[in-house]
């Protein structure tokens, strides 16, 4: 099977299956493929990252709880009419997703930018640890800070605006969500044909040779750290509008550790890796949930195998390896 | 002056007891292969991996057109213009040999933070490249990985590389390294024609090699520099004799 066709057909499923589950009237399943699409979208950041630029981030979480945060207190401070801050001049709230977005994304991009530069000094086993470390200060610190709601986390009690959409309805809310993965997947489709992305591919491969040539490693790796971010921010975002809830589960390493597990069992630097990723976690967690409390232990063996027998995860395993031009 | 483009000065380079550098100086000037030989061990690679920005010397300067770059990282290094090839070939392996070359054009042009326009797509880009590898009789391999070219092949897929960049030095470390014969004849030819671009700083093990190639040469051993001179003035040296060309005293 092309590659080509796999994606296809991936998307299909992701777009029609909550269609038919709106038209049966069962909206849970909607809120599921909502899930894996948010999901998928935290991946497609952080599989920039890690899957062109190999740049194994285990503190995604960070940025993805920092989508989640600055919509919530975004919203928090709307509903409650009071200012973000005042002083020489005021910003107040906002419940316009348009609104929210931008600010998750900006706020995202600064902690990468700071995150980045001191940790991308660093690689191989150093880097992992350093991203970890910063995302669980984050996620102490989210703990500990009673103005948000700390422990219990900060509850949205309506989901944010957009012009012309009843984002409440759960499939209005999913085309939304599906509109942002697609546009987000065709954008880095270009990023990772692009000069940008010839170079940080080439980094991933030999770092040394890159640096021969004239290209300074770091400042393309930290653009790409940003943009992983980024990515990883907004989906942050939509999230938090999903379950209507933010709370410090979003910083926690298990989230991290989960956005990582979509990218290698979709095929770590597959364009549409963590979409087939993000696809197998939820139904696993879906089917197998229901059937026993114990599904991560099998969840662990799909792992397992993966990691062991199907190296380019299940697009590797269906389309075989990449081809080169 | 005015045609000298690498100049080191009294460079000193130590791990802890080994002496890997010591006052070492040593001038490149325009058109010339200036060889460097000497025994293994005898701190080649270090002062290279020193002008390439790998090492930073412990003291001395290393001036490139008139400007100390003793602070810059190899990036910027080679960015100004010092282009290397390496002792083990060091390419993207993954990549195929256009796409290699394609990589040093765009560091070249310095247009490595362009985010959307597919470079499949950019045929100006691509035709450049391949004029390199036209050069070093590559061309018809072009769409094959680097990692599936023989040693030969990967050994000239380096000097493209080096050329792409539009260098003002090359610095070679053993490019002839494992090459048959007839590959080294050709080499030969091609270092020729190389230095009236660029100069050349040669560091070579294959001595009828360097004395059918060299301008000027340095003889290192134990890390510093033990004669330097012309062909004939080498050959006829006793004590390089004694160090490195293997004639008894």
């Amino acid at each position: 099977m092309s590659e080509k066709m796999l994606n296809r057909a991936l998307l299909s499923l992701l777009i029609i299956a909550p269609w038919l589950a709106h038209w049966i009237d069962e909206p849970y399943y909607v809120s599921l493929a909502t899930r894996i699409a948010i999901l998928a979208l935290a991946g497609v950041g952080l599989n920039i990252a890690l899957g062109l630029g190999g740049m194994v981030s285990f503190g995604h979480a960070a940025f993805f709880g920092i989508g989640g945060y600055v919509t919530g207190i975004l919203a928090s401070h709307a509903l409650n009419y009071e200012p973000l801050f005042s002083g020489i001049f005021a910003m107040s709230g906002s419940t316009q997703m348009l609104f929210i977005w931008p600010i998750a994304m900006l706020v995202g991009a600064i902690a990468a930018i700071f995150i980045g530069l001191l940790s991308l000094r660093t690689s191989g086993v150093y880097f992992i640890m350093i991203t970890l470390a910063f995302a669980q200060m984050i996620y102490y610190f989210s703990i500990s800070w009673p103005n948000y709601g700390g422990e219990d986390g900060l509850p949205i009690y309506l989901r944010n605006s957009f012009p012309g959409v009843n984002t409440l309805q759960p499939i209005q809310f999913f085309m939304i969500c599906c509109t942002i993965l697609l546009t987000t997947l065709w954008g880095v489709s270009r990023l990772q044909d692009s000069r940008f992305g010839n170079a940080l591919k080439a980094l991933r491969q030999n770092e040394t040779r890159v640096a021969a040539v004239g290209i300074s490693p770091l400042g393309i790796k930290l653009a790409a750290f940003v943009i992983s971010a980024m990515i990883t921010a907004l989906a942050g975002s939509l999230f938090a509008d999903l379950n209507r809830f933010v709370s410090p589960t979003m910083f926690s390493w298990h989230t991290s550790g989960q956005i990582m597990i979509f990218v290698i069992l979709g095929g770590i630097g597959r364009l549409y890796g963590p979409v087939a990723g993000a696809i197998m976690f939820i139904l696993c967690e879906a089917l197998l949930g229901s059937w026993t409390e114990y599904w991560q232990f099998f969840l662990g063996l799909l792992l397992l195998w993966v990691v062991l027998f199907a190296r380019g995860g299940l697009i590797g395993l269906l389309c075989g390896d990449k081809a080169h031009d | 002056m005015t045609n000298r483009v690498l100049e080191i000065t009294n460079l000193n380079k130590s791990f802890g007891a080994i002496h890997a550098t010591q006052d070492l100086s040593l001038t490149l000037n325009t058109g010339e292969i200036h060889a460097l030989i000497g025994p293994n061990g005898a701190g080649k690679s270090t002062l290279i991996q020193q002008v390439t920005g790998y090492l930073q010397p412990d003291s001395g300067d290393i001036q490139f057109l008139g400007q100390s770059i003793n602070h810059l990282s190899p990036a910027h290094r080679a960015k100004l213009g010092l282009a290397q090839t390496f002792q083990v070939s060091s390419l993207i392996m993954e990549y195929s040999c256009l796409q290699n070359v394609v990589l040093v054009v765009q560091a070249r042009l310095g247009s490595s933070y362009r985010f959307f326009a597919p470079i499949k797509n950019d045929a100006l880009l691509q035709q450049e490249a391949m004029t390199y590898l036209q050069e070093v009789e590559l061309d018809k391999r072009c769409h094959i990985a680097a990692s599936a070219l023989s040693h030969g092949e990967r050994r000239q897929l380096e000097i493209a590389m080096a050329l792409a960049l539009e260098p003002k030095v090359f610095l070679l470390d053993e490019p002839m390294a494992g090459m048959d014969p007839a590959g080294v004849k050709k080499l030969i030819e091609r270092l020729k024609k190389m230095c009236r671009k660029a100069p050349i700083l040669l560091v070579e093990h294959d001595m009828p090699a360097v004395f059918a190639l060299a301008t000027r040469i340095t003889v290192l051993d134990y890390g510093r520099v033990i004669a330097t001179g012309d062909v004939e003035s080498i050959r006829n040296n006793p004590e390089v004799q004694t160090a490195y060309l293997g004639v008894a005293p």
